[in-house]
């Protein structure tokens, strides 16, 4: 648990599982944008995809391009073990996180308003 | 009006357009530029595929182009700040990069000051020391765009000779400066740095640039949609 996913990694890494074998460059960053609904820079994707295969959470590989992209190759994308564990390890720590915790926070002030008075 | 030409709004649309809508050559090539060469083709392939299908569709080429700026400048900061300041490996080329760029960008401030300080003062033989100023801040500066921004594969023989010759002026100024009556401060940090420079360029030219980056593996193929 030494290294934990940050939000946008776990959005990316998501985003990667959910389009399956159709997950590259594009696709992942409208998946992302759509999870997170926001606007998110086509740049931080790139540059968070590159960290992920650096610390071999993801592996790459390179597909013929279309006419549209100028026959420019895709980058194809898929989920390494290391990478389902870290998404494990992550959500699991998010699970822990809010156990300690009563929610919804309003039913907790109120339980707290009563007991002071 | 009797006699004026009818143009159907879909010509008229289409007139306006021009006829083989593309991204900004120039920004595309840029981006290519600027981007490691593992991913040169494949960003800005999805950049063009995205730019042609959605963006110019929807906005038209204006704000395209616009859109295509920004995602230049988006990608391309992060891509450079990300490969001047972290190390992927703890290979020597990517240990050094760091200190190779600080050391040149230094070296290229040091040969632009040195230049105009010469300019200024005019001591006898300032135009052959003004020269070699020059010759290094071109050093620092070609080092800076030939090892970070990729801008030439041949000049890396060129920068071979460039950390050779940086070492033995750096050398020369340092023992120079130990045998003379007036020993200078500043030119023993500067022809340190110099000698600092060309062993560092020496040492990380010992490695290819892609070595930076795990092999491209080869062109599988995927039934792209």
């Amino acid at each position: 648990m030494a290294d934990l996913l940050g939000t946008f990694e776990q959005a990316v890494l998501l985003a990667i599982l959910r389009l399956g074998p159709e997950a590259y460059g594009r696709a992942i960053l409208h998946q992302v944008q759509s999870s997170l609904r926001r606007n998110v820079s086509a740049g931080s994707v790139y540059t968070t995809l590159d960290r992920l295969e650096a610390r071999g959470l993801i592996a790459s590989t390179l597909a013929e391009g279309t006419p549209a992209r100028g026959g420019r190759p895709r980058r194809y994308y898929k989920i390494a073990a290391a990478g389902i564990r870290a998404l494990d390890e992550a959500h699991e720590a998010i699970i822990t996180l809010w156990k300690s915790v009563p929610w919804p926070a309003k039913a907790r002030s109120a339980r707290v308003r009563k007991v002071a008075l | 009006m009797a006699g004026q030409s009818k143009v159907s709004p879909g010509e008229k649309g289409s007139s306006m357009k021009p006829r083989n809508p593309q991204p900004p050559e120039w920004a595309e090539q840029l981006l290519e530029r600027l981007l490691p060469a593992r991913d040169r083709q494949t960003i800005t392939g999805d950049l063009r595929e995205e730019y042609l299908e959605v963006i110019l569709p929807s906005y038209g080429p204006l704000r395209a182009h616009f859109w295509y700026l920004r995602q230049l400048s988006s990608i391309a900061s992060r891509s450079l700040v990300s490969h001047f300041f972290t190390s992927r490996s703890l290979a020597m080329h990517d240990v050094l990069r760091t200190p190779l760029l600080i050391a040149s960008l230094w070296t290229c401030i040091c040969g632009a000051w040195l230049a105009t300080m010469e300019s200024i003062l005019q001591h006898p033989g300032y135009p052959t020391r003004i020269a070699i100023a020059l010759g290094v801040a071109l050093i620092g500066l070609a080092t800076i765009l030939a090892r970070f921004l990729h801008l030439s594969a041949r000049s890396e023989r060129w920068l071979w000779i460039a950390a050779v010759a940086l070492i033995a002026l750096g050398g020369y100024a340092f023992v120079n400066n130990l045998l003379t009556s007036h020993f200078e401060g500043f030119v023993f940090l500067l022809s340190l740095s110099f000698i600092l420079q060309g062993f560092l360029m020496l040492a990380a030219l010992g490695w290819p640039r892609a070595g930076a980056r795990p092999t491209p593996p080869p062109l599988a193929k995927t039934t792209a949609s």
